[in-house]
């Protein structure tokens, strides 16, 4: 399958769509349930609820797990939040039944990296359905109580966005960014690319996120070749943008998404690195003192990723980046 | 009409990491050190450095197509005789990010895996030094063609067991590159459609032998087409092993264990990052007979000179090469203009006559013992000057600025050529970033045509702006560091204290406290801590004179990384050592409102005094 469209989408087309699939996740945070109690559940034809192995024993964890097995499903799949196997298994399960065109929902504000990346990649190699499309939703967050700064466990490809991997071009990496402005160094003291660029959303949730996102980075921006300001709510545009950003150096860098930011931000990320495929996407794994339960703002954002078997002729927000053939030759 | 294309020189001194220069770059900056001749032999050697230290610009530089290049005649004389050929691998954050994020894969499975990417990777580099070697060899460009031509088609045929065919080194690589990227996308689509496909090959099978077998078949081919000698030994430099894990290390190991022919190992890692010394054939290496260590935080410089210049002379030399390389912007400028000499390093002037300041400063600050030393050498005045003033000098006049500063008045001591480059410890990135730092801050005088005339000293107070800023970030960014971020961070800062402590706030003697002693009773929390700045070059090991390679185990003096002196407001000199035990005893640490937030439960307790304890080792 190809990767063929990415498009912003109103709330509104969600809430009246009828989905073969959808899929949440039951964490620590407020706002796992908020998208899921706005959605009608006749709509969907089948309900995969995603629960962390890590961190079980909160009391917020228990209200998600409470709501999500009283509306949705009483049987959670508990998986790692650095594991996706279960991920293929749940939706191999349901997929078996479709034929042509699968609907597929996900609901990633609270969801591993790893778990949303795994939906894309099961996409991206499904056999025997001609037509995929996923509605990403997410409940943008509201940060009242900052967490305390993360500590770096290790970085890792998320799976499928390992890029040209033989590292023998000069390096250019792009960060998004987000609080963790120490982390981010850390990461830039080890990659030590030729070339750094930034961007952040802007607008975000709340002016001060920017400013404080600006500020927590305020080293690596002096250091980056150029900083982008990209809208929180759009991951088409932050796409489009990111693609004409890393137009130029493909076939003559390795290039490296580092997504720190916004979710919807990394999703853009992972959607280019599966759509030039020697682009990679690493993700920055670490622990907290103490897991932040970030509430919402309300405001939703939702991202259409259209995947079609290869056509010999595409029309997509591709051709508008003006992008040249996936391979580095 | 002119075909010459127009030169474009890049800024050097942007540019502080050896594996983001072109290779004329590195060749044209590079400054060979002891360490380096050491490599180009005929044994496997770990090198170790801790971050910045130089391990890739050595390892690029044994590779054969940037040796060749090197204008030195040792250098000539071995690319001349085919005595060795070197190939260069990184590992970097990116490769191993991609080989370690397959958890679902089993212990054999992952050895597989790195066996399969490490015999393509090393195959990659084979190719980059082949392509090297027939420039070197073979004068003849048709003759040069038609061995590549050869060359690649035996090697095309041996690396795909005959399904791929070409002509050319080029297409061999783009084939290599390719097969990788297949691999990837092989094994995440069989796991996301929980199966391989009917007669689904493995991509890339015949890289899925021993490592580094296809690499062997390499050598063997090159040689017999480019009729290399007999003795011709080939050099395989690994660089960033510190970011393998250690299964993969006990493989590496396996090898320098083995019989390995006419191919030796050179692999690089952080001190403290060769993660095991055991084999997957059951014996331990033996260092000494499998292979060596080179320390490189301990290898300034190759040519002796003075006793105590080299660390001079060292960075000069760097801060010479790189201004050359970046045209004429830098020319004729020296560090010694730009900063001129050092008030608290360079005493050499300094007054201590009996009612000098220095004296009166002596008597103020110093402790009774050290002042009726100081009454005793009085008479013999080459003694006080040595034994006295040569010591205390910079210590009190340190010390007397601190006590001077007022509101929002600056330091201006942490300045001079002598200061930038202790400050560096020498570690060449760190030299290279503090020399950026101070020419984004100098005031240039142009010509009447633009041109870059002179530069203007910078102020003092403006360079102890700088270095101290350097300093502080140094430090500050440790607290993400993997796993350990805000207990190292704290360590360092309970350290830095007390050393504050120590000489703002305690009488002083003729020696400050610039170390500690760690002794095998240490908890492996801190021991672990230790290695940690050991590894990134914030706290260096007093190795032994006999054997400089050796990294300490739970035991010896280590001393504070003089690059956090401006932040801790001490002095980056040699001094006493304190042992860690009594410094955690004495230790007051006002932990900054960043790192409150990162302490957790079982975060290390520093256990607070307001009377420093101040007995002797």
């Amino acid at each position: 399958m190809k990767l063929y469209r990415v498009s912003d989408i109103q709330v509104s087309e969600v809430l009246e769509k009828m989905y073969d699939l959808a899929l949440f996740a039951s964490g620590y945070e407020e706002r796992c349930t908020h998208i899921a109690r706005r959605l009608a559940k006749e709509r969907i034809a089948n309900t995969i609820v995603l629960g962390f192995k890590e961190i079980n024993h909160n009391e917020q964890r228990f209200k998600n797990d409470l709501y999500f097995a009283e509306f949705w499903s009483n049987k959670q799949v508990e998986l790692s939040t650095n594991d996706d196997g279960a991920i293929y298994t749940s939706i191999q399960q349901v997929a078996r039944h479709s034929v042509d065109k699968l609907h597929i929902l996900v609901d990633y504000s609270s969801m591993s990296r790893l778990w949303y990346a795994g939906v894309l990649n099961w996409a991206r190699f499904a056999l025997g359905i001609k037509e995929i499309i996923i509605d990403f939703v997410y409940a943008v967050g509201d940060h009242s109580h900052f967490g305390s700064p993360m500590v770096i466990t290790d970085f890792l490809c998320i799976p499928g966005c390992e890029g040209g991997a033989v590292p023998i071009y000069k390096s250019v990496a792009v960060f998004g960014l987000g609080f963790e402005g120490l982390a981010a160094l850390c990461v830039l003291d080890r990659l030590e690319p030729d070339e750094v660029y930034v961007y952040l959303a802007n607008p975000a949730a709340y002016a001060e996120y920017t400013q404080k996102t600006e500020s927590q980075n305020i080293e690596l921006i002096n250091q980056a070749r150029a900083k982008l300001e990209l809208p929180l709510t759009s991951v088409e545009n932050t796409f489009r943008h990111l693609a004409e950003l890393i137009s130029p150096h493909r076939s003559k860098a390795d290039i490296t998404f580092i997504p720190m930011g916004p979710k919807p931000h990394v999703l853009a990320a992972i959607l280019l690195s599966l759509r030039f495929e020697e682009v990679a996407c690493l993700r920055v794994s670490g622990k907290r003192d103490k897991p932040e339960d970030v509430g919402t703002t309300g405001e939703i954002v939702a991202t259409r990723v259209h995947f079609k078997i290869r056509q010999p002729k595409q029309i997509s927000i591709i051709n508008k980046a003006n992008i040249q053939p996936a391979h580095k030759t | 009409m002119s075909t010459s294309k127009p030169t474009f020189r890049r800024d050097l001194f942007e540019i502080e990491n050896a594996r983001n220069l072109t290779r004329d770059e590195l060749v044209a900056t590079f400054v060979p050190t002891k360490g380096f001749w050491r490599l180009l032999s005929a044994k496997n050697h770990i090198v170790l450095g801790s971050r910045g230290s130089g391990k890739t610009a050595l390892a690029k530089m044994v590779s054969h197509d940037h040796l060749s290049r090197l204008q030195d005649e040792r250098a000539q004389q071995i690319v001349k005789s085919k005595a060795f050929i070197g190939m260069y691998v990184p590992t970097r954050l990116e490769w191993v990010g991609a080989l370690k994020n397959k958890p679902w894969q089993t212990e054999r499975e992952k050895e597989e895996f790195f066996q399969w990417r490490l015999n393509v990777s090393s195959c990659l580099a084979y190719l980059l030094t082949v392509r090297s070697c027939l420039e070197s060899y073979v004068d003849d460009i048709g003759h040069r063609a038609r061995i590549e031509s050869e060359l690649a088609a035996e090697l095309a045929d041996s690396w795909s067991d005959g399904k791929f065919k070409c002509d050319t080194i080029r297409s061999l690589q783009n084939y290599l590159e390719d097969i990788e990227h297949k691999k990837q996308q092989q094994i995440i689509r069989i796991r996301s459609r929980g199966g391989a496909l009917i007669n689904e090959d493995s991509v890339g099978g015949t890289f899925d032998m021993d490592l580094f077998s296809p690499l062997r078949r390499g050598i063997t081919l090159a040689s017999r087409v480019m009729d290399f000698p007999e003795d011709c030994t080939w050099l395989l430099c690994l660089d960033e092993a510190e970011f393998l894990e250690l299964i993969h290390h006990r493989i590496l190991n396996s090898l320098m264990r083995a019989y390995s022919g006419n191919l030796f190992f050179k692999i690089t890692t952080m001190p403290y990052c060769h993660y095991t010394l055991g084999t997957n054939a059951g014996a331990s290496l033996n260092v000494g007979h499998d292979f060596e260590y080179v320390y490189v935080d301990q290898d300034p410089i190759l040519w002796a000179g003075t006793k105590g210049k080299e660390g001079l002379r060292f960075a000069t030399t760097v801060f010479t090469k790189r201004a050359l390389v970046s045209g004429n912007k830098y020319k004729g400028v020296t560090l010694a203009d730009l900063l001129g000499p050092s008030k608290l390093l360079d005493p050499k002037r300094s007054d201590w006559t009996p009612g000098s300041r220095n004296m009166a400063l002596l008597r103020r600050y110093a402790s009774e013992d050290t002042k009726k030393r100081a009454e005793r050498l009085k008479s013999n005045r080459s003694h006080f000057l040595d034994q006295i003033a040569r010591k205390m000098h910079g210590a009190i006049l340190l010390r007397q600025s601190v006590d001077r500063l007022r509101g929002r008045g600056e330091l201006d001591v942490y300045s001079g050529e002598t200061m930038a480059i202790r400050c560096s410890d020498m570690n060449p990135r760190r030299l290279i970033r503090i020399f950026n730092s101070f020419l984004l801050e100098a005031i240039w005088r142009r010509n009447e045509y633009g041109d870059i005339r002179s530069v203007a000293p910078i102020p003092a107070k403006e360079q102890t702006r700088i270095l101290t800023a350097f300093s502080t970030s140094s430090l500050s960014r440790v607290q993400s560091e993997p796993d350990c971020g805000p207990e190292l961070y704290s360590f360092l800062q309970a350290l830095g204290i007390y050393m504050h402590k120590s000489l703002h706030e305690m009488p002083l003697t003729t020696d400050q406290i610039s170390s500690l002693i760690i002794e095998p009773s240490i908890p492996d929390l801190y021991w672990n801590l230790v290695q940690r700045a050991v590894g990134l070059g914030l706290l260096f090991p007093n190795v032994n004179a006999n054997n400089p390679d050796q990294m300490p185990e739970r035991d010896g003096t280590f001393h504070f990384g003089y690059v956090l002196a401006p932040h801790f407001r001490i002095l980056p000199r040699r001094g006493r050592a304190r042992r860690l035990s009594k410094i955690l005893e004495n230790v007051q640490v006002e932990v900054p409102s960043v790192v409150k937030e990162t302490v957790r439960p079982q975060q290390i307790e520093f256990i607070f005094s307001n009377d420093p304890k101040t007995e002797g080792e």
